[in-house]
């Protein structure tokens, strides 16, 4: 009884932080360019991931996951680079404005069409993906490991649950997040997590392990403070001039 | 790859060499983070001179 505790905590508390991630990356491009299509994209992430799990089985601990985070990363990494530049640009430009969720020109980024958002589609898609197949990576290796795989499917099973209906809970709140201020933390946990799953694909080592992940964060926080106070002193220096 | 298709080109260029420093066992994880402080500076600088 006690190993299978001890099973499922640790099967649970590990791949509660992948989920973490992978609701994170979901919530955030969800808010930003509109749920429709973010949801599709993790559902389509979702079918591949029962499809891999299904056809593998056990021998998903032998994936070769480093070209996959390579790949994966790389692309979240110029992506997330792309809305982290926007982000800065437009609350340099019109700060927190929107509050409340009614802020007309940061909603421009919210995808009006009547097709799939692919953007939207693909980032949500490949964010299941990764971290679903890393969940699934830690359940096989510590269930057959532990010869206790049903204890380790449960403990992965109810971290990807309890975490996205905490991330579901919170999508509400997140609405309420002015749009341009979104969009610069969606670039800067994109390009957080891109940097790591990209260097990490490559077989770098990174100090502190996954600790890492918060240390790139505050990073390009700090990056971002530092921008948006250069552009606004920028923009004051030119009506100054005018 | 978006506005600015240089910072795309860099983080590509950035992630080669880190490829090589770390197959000659040289510490390669800083140069991705440098290489994105950096080229949002550089494109920053470059819109504001274009909105100029």
């Amino acid at each position: 009884m006690t190993g299978l505790w001890a099973v499922l905590i640790t099967t649970f508390l590990a791949s509660a932080v992948e989920a973490i991630e992978m609701v994170t990356i979901v919530v955030g491009v969800g808010a930003t360019r509109g749920w429709r299509s973010t949801l599709i994209g993790a559902a389509s992430g979702f079918g591949v991931l029962a499809v891999v799990v299904a056809i593998l089985g056990a021998a998903l601990s032998v994936v070769p996951i480093g070209p996959l985070r390579l790949v994966i990363g790389a692309l979240l990494l110029v992506f997330g680079l792309q809305w982290f530049r926007k982000g800065i640009m437009r609350v340099a430009a019109r700060g927190l404005a929107g509050i409340g969720g009614s802020d007309p020109q940061g909603d421009a980024e919210q995808w009006r069409g009547a097709g799939m958002d692919w953007t939207a589609w693909f980032l949500s898609f490949k964010g299941v993906v990764l971290e679903g197949l890393e969940v699934a990576i830690i359940v096989v290796s510590f269930g057959a490991g532990a010869n206790n795989l049903g204890g380790a499917v449960v403990g992965g099973a109810a971290a990807i649950i309890i975490v996205g209906g905490v991330g579901f809970a919170l999508h509400n709140t997140v609405r309420r997040v002015p749009r341009s201020f979104l969009q610069l933390v969606v670039g800067v946990l994109l390009t957080t997590f891109g940097t790591f799953w990209s260097l990490e694909g490559l077989g770098v080592t990174w100090p502190a392990g996954d600790g890492a992940i918060l240390g790139l964060l505050v990073l390009y926080l700090l990056t971002a403070v530092t921008y948006i106070t250069l552009e606004r002193r920028h923009a004051l220096g030119l009506q100054a001039a005018a | 790859v978006g506005d600015d298709w240089t910072m795309a080109v860099a983080v590509f260029a950035g992630l080669i060499l880190s490829a090589i420093l770390n197959a000659n066992h040289i510490l390669a994880w800083w140069l991705i983070p440098v290489i994105v402080v950096a080229m949002l500076g550089i494109s920053l600088r470059r819109a504001s001179g274009t909105r100029r």
